[in-house]
């Protein structure tokens, strides 16, 4: 059967540092779900199944992209890989692209070229990252992974172990009940959401009004409170759809883990629907020009706390 | 109703971080008093031995500045608010526009704060509001506590000391000094002045808990812009403190000036910048000498290698306390923390002290009461001190005066143990760098 010659999905990648940077993002926890489908690798992860961060590294980031369905009734497939060690075996070449980790990389990096006899990589492949090619490759359903990681003239293959998925729904986000929809720079956000850092939060209050295009983030601490206040300006809030005002609270923390992409995208979309479920949604701009999106999803504190919430936030408008 | 308000420009937020991050060093919390014109913040040490406060004048250093108390002292004018606040509150809420405008572009571009106390309100906070680029507000409201700020006393006219340099020249040579190094005395002999830099061993049974060190450094009068000390004189106090004021006093590019009579009385570091008011007092180590001014020669020491700050630091607790004793106060409590005393002196295996010369003119240890004086040197111009306020370091075991111990039959063993003077006098306790040594070992 042809099933058994050919793997199920095989891709080749030369650019392993785009997909460190993504897969980098959403590491909140120690296991991921991949997903692979005929457009690309989709993998999840969550924290105390209130937080679900999602990275969808799609085909174009990959030179050669083959995937074989089983047959056409059958979905495709899910497997429960480590990310730790993903990431891990991804990073072999990232140490070796910047010379060596075991010896200073200013002055031992030389002697590990020269001992190549390699004299001339000082400049190249090596400091540009494209030096490697890296591929993935799954048997069928059950195998392990397998990534074979080749930079001159080494190859290295690793075997990662494929665990049955555990299959938790992902968390519900209606996006046809959206009450709440701004768009606006991700590093405004990254700064508002360190600066409540000062108070030592648990909590986190999001607040959007319409009238006014009002939106702002608070955090009550034990020496005090704080908030950010964001200008109705169209050129910081790019899009602001909001039918009411909108109050919710998440935990601080966990909005907090996202900070890696909030660092990397240059634009953040942060959605809320009617249950109060709030999705960030990061937009990161790969300097290959290729766009990619890192999803978050969180589930808000339940009415009772947002009364306090809802206080604080009257507070701050006087 | 107490409303304080001002506004401060992004320079002047970058300077409320470097004073904030300079209290820092000395207390947990930093002290606010705000009058008509002026804001003073200070911190006092948990020892009580420094004191450092920045008087930022109302009219020069805030872009605007009101201020309208709610109480009226007895004598009309309006009261002074007070208050203390975590400093690692502000410290976080001023903290990364130092890294911005490093950059050569601050993303602050105006910080308004404002207090509005009213006994029918329950929630009273201090309102800090950051207005930053791209339109974002910053709004900030911390607890805050209301204190009285205690200050300490000091006296221009009995210092016949002073001098005045560069912060940079002695942030330059402070870079020498040991990071272990505890004491810093400075000695002024024949043209040179020597700043000493030093620990001394500190030996518990067999363990040697401190190392000595010591690492003097000289330089000639001339370096200083104004230079006025009496030859001979000593003055000792903690390196830490010294650091900290020159570290901030070098981002202001500012000279020190410093006033200071004699050992064990207190000494004043002060600069002043941009409407900044700049002023430390700090307790000096050393020897007793009650009222003389020449150093009489039997207490020089021989060598600058051991200065002779032997004598226990009193505090500046000391010098109120004893303004109480001759306000006609009551004496001071007994001691309640005299263990401490005793275990440390216990400790220590040096030779005893020599003992504090005998007749001591009380009087002229305290500072007149005088608030003219007091408004003179502004910043610590409390209107309203009355001798209660005083009253907060009574049961310090290190506010025990020597005349105190004099009186006190109470002996210790460690008092036994050490040897008395002619006039039966007992030998001065241990210096309050040991006391504490106990605990940071």
């Amino acid at each position: 059967m042809s099933a058994n010659q050919r793997p199920m999905f095989t891709a080749v990648s030369s650019s392993v540092r785009h997909l460190i940077q993504i897969l980098k993002c959403i590491s909140l926890s120690s296991k991921a779900h991949a997903q692979i489908s005929d457009i690309g690798i989709r993998f999840s992860v969550q924290d105390s199944r209130v937080m679900q961060g999602f990275a969808f590294l799609q085909k174009e980031l990959f030179s050669s992209y083959k995937y074989a369905q089983a047959s056409e009734e059958d979905d495709h497939p899910i497997l429960q890989i480590s990310l730790e060690s993903l990431l891990e075996t991804l990073q072999i070449f990232g140490l070796s692209e910047s010379s060596n980790r075991w010896s200073d990389n200013t002055y031992g990096g030389v002697s590990n070229i020269l001992a190549r006899g390699d004299p001339s990589t000082a400049f190249d492949s090596r400091l540009l990252g494209t030096a490697g090619v890296c591929k993935f490759s799954y048997a069928r359903i059950g195998s392990p992974l397998d990534i074979i990681l080749e930079e001159s003239g080494i190859t290295t293959t690793c075997e990662l172990t494929a665990y049955e998925p555990d299959l938790l729904p992902d968390i519900p986000f209606d996006k046809a009940a959206i009450i709440q929809k701004i768009i606006i720079r991700s590093d405004l956000l990254l700064d508002a959401i360190n600066e409540l850092a000062s108070t030592s939060p648990e909590k986190i209050t999001m607040t959007a009004s319409g009238s006014g295009r009002h939106f702002s983030l608070s955090s009550d601490g034990p020496h005090g409170s704080a908030s950010v206040e964001f200008s109705p300006d169209p050129q910081v809030l790019e899009t602001f759809e909001v039918v009411q005002r909108v109050t919710n609270t998440y935990k601080y923390s966990l909005i907090k883990a996202t900070n890696r992409a909030m660092a990397m995208a240059s634009k953040v979309s942060i959605r809320v629907d009617y249950q109060g479920v709030l999705s960030l949604q990061f937009l990161i701009e790969l300097d290959t020009g290729l766009k990619n999106f890192i999803d978050f999803r969180f589930i808000p504190y339940l009415e009772e706390n947002d009364q306090i919430g809802e206080d604080n936030a009257d507070d701050f408008e006087d | 109703m107490t409303t304080l308000e001002f506004t401060l420009s992004p320079e002047a937020a970058i300077r409320i971080h470097d004073a904030v991050s300079c209290l820092a060093k000395f207390n947990e919390n930093v002290g606010f008093e705000a009058s008509r014109d002026k804001l003073t913040i200070n911190a006092l040490n948990s020892s009580k031995t420094s004191s450092a406060s920045f008087t930022l004048q109302g009219n020069t250093f805030f872009q605007s500045y009101r201020f309208a108390s709610g109480a009226r002292l007895p004598n009309g004018a309006e009261a002074p608010w007070t208050c203390s606040i975590l400093n690692k509150a502000l410290l976080s809420i001023f903290k990364d526009r130092v890294i911005v405008s490093s950059e050569g572009e601050s993303s602050v571009e105006r910080c308004e704060v404002s207090v509005q106390e009213r006994p029918d309100r329950t929630q009273c906070r201090f309102g800090i509001k950051i207005f930053c680029r791209h339109g974002v507000k910053k709004i900030y409201k911390l607890t805050y506590e209301p204190i009285q700020i205690p200050r300490p006393l000091f006296d221009p006219r009995t210092c016949r000391n002073r001098w005045k340099i560069a912060a940079y020249v002695l942030k330059t040579f402070s870079e020498f000094f040991g990071p272990r190094a505890e004491n810093l005395d400075m000695f002024h002999d024949d043209g040179r002045v020597t700043f000493t830099c030093y620990t001394e061993k500190i030996v518990f049974k067999d363990e040697v808990l401190k190392q000595p060190l010591h690492t003097a450094i000289t330089l000639e009068t001339a370096d200083f812009e104004e230079f006025d000390v009496e030859d001979k004189v000593h003055a000792g106090i903690s390196v830490k403190d010294f650091k900290a004021i020159i570290l901030h006093a070098e981002t202001l590019k500012a000279s020190i000036s410093a006033l200071y009579s004699y050992p064990t009385r207190p000494m004043q570091l002060s600069y002043t910048e941009n409407g900044m008011q700049c002023e430390f007092t700090l307790q000096t180590l050393g020897e007793f000498r009650g009222s003389s001014v020449a150093p009489a020669s039997n207490v020089i020491r021989p060598t600058l290698s051991r200065p002779p700050t032997r004598q226990s630091a009193q505090g500046l607790a000391l010098q109120e306390i004893r303004e109480q004793t001759v306000n006609s106060m009551p004496p001071p409590p007994q001691p309640v923390g005299r263990s401490f005393s005793q275990m440390a002196s216990q400790r220590t295996t040096r030779p005893s002290p020599p003992p504090p010369k005998a007749s001591v003119n009380e009087e002229s240890l305290f500072v007149p009461d005088d608030d003219e004086e007091d408004r003179v040197w502004g910043a610590r111009n409390y209107e309203e001190e009355d001798e209660g306020e005083l009253r907060w370091e009574s049961a310090r075991s290190t506010t025990i005066s020597f005349g105190k111990l004099q009186s006190n039959s109470t002996t210790t063993r460690g008092y036994e143990s050490a040897p008395q003077s002619e006039e039966g006098r007992i030998a001065p306790t241990q210096r309050m760098s040991q006391i504490k040594g106990l605990f940071d070992d």
